[in-house]
């Protein structure tokens, strides 16, 4: 049996997509409800910039991995080559 | 968008005489909270890295720790700030007329309650705790005439002293509409040295 790495990039995406979604939700309550409206966008910038540096440190450390990768799961472990090439 | 001066459906004379929060603890616990939750990878991934250093350089492994590590963080965050604005949007306020009490209960749950304070009956602070007590904070109850709901301040700082301030614009307020009197002295109860046992109030004895 064999797997593109990939796949655990695609499911991320999609969780992040859901978690964009329901941080605007958040944000719009926020931005919405308060009574203070410079308060709540100081608050707004604050979530929206650790979410960007959250993103950020991710990217820095998935950097040097190699997403093509095609693994192999034999019946005794886990194995990987880099033979896979995307057509 | 509500303003900190304007209040929704503003009647004539009135004055916004408290704006209620919780206490500043409650948001230092949140905070704590998810200080332990963000350090808790970290701890784990140093103990991975003495233990096994060959697992975090696996290629399958490596992906994983790392995706699965930042949806972790970002969800942490999320969930904070979610606590962050149910914290910051629970607003009680007092007005010289009425109560208004609205609270965030999740993300989709909005209540917005208010209520004459003339209709309010019964007002009791409850400081429960060892670290509420230190700090001086905890619940109140408003219990309204006529309704079995009630409305509950959550975690006010000085709890006793902002109940004493509500009972007394309750008493002007009733003292305003009219449906309050200074209570006058009865005199067959009365204790003083003056008064005649005998004489009874119309010249006519009390009927039991």
């Amino acid at each position: 049996m064999s797997f593109s790495i990939s796949i655990f990039l695609y499911i991320y995406l999609v969780i992040l997509f859901v978690y964009i979604i329901f941080s605007i939700f958040n944000l719009f309550h926020i931005l919405k409800y308060s009574f203070n409206k410079y308060s709540a966008w100081f608050w707004s910038w604050i979530y929206i910039g650790v979410v960007v540096f959250i993103l950020l440190v991710t990217v820095f450390f998935a950097w040097g991995i190699d997403w093509k990768k095609e693994v192999v799961i034999f019946e005794g472990g886990v194995s990987s080559n880099n033979y896979f090439i995307p057509q | 968008m509500l303003s900190k001066f304007e209040l929704p459906n503003k009647r004539p004379d009135e004055r916004i005489v408290l704006t209620l929060r919780r206490h500043w603890f409650v948001l230092f616990m949140l905070f704590v909270k998810t200080i332990f939750f963000f350090l808790l990878p970290l701890v784990f991934f140093i103990v991975l890295k003495i233990e096994s250093p060959d697992l975090l350089s696996n290629d399958i492994l490596k992906p994983i720790l790392i995706l699965s590590g930042s949806l972790y963080y970002l969800f942490t965050w999320m969930l904070f700030f979610n606590s962050f604005v149910d914290y910051y949007l629970d607003i009680w306020i007092v007005t010289n007329q009425r109560i208004i009490n609205i609270e965030q209960k999740n993300l989709f749950h909005r209540v917005i309650s208010e209520n004459n304070l003339e209709r309010m009956q019964d007002i009791t602070s409850d400081v429960k705790g060892f670290i509420p007590t230190f700090l001086n904070f905890g619940n109140i109850y408003v219990q309204t005439a006529g309704t079995k709901e009630h409305f509950v301040f959550k975690d006010i700082p000085d709890a006793h002293e902002v109940t004493q301030q509500i009972l007394k614009l309750v008493q002007e307020r009733k003292q305003q509409v009219g449906l309050y009197k200074t209570p006058q002295r009865n005199p067959i109860n009365s204790d003083n040295a003056n008064f005649n046992k005998n004489t009874f109030i119309n010249d006519q004895p009390p009927r039991y």
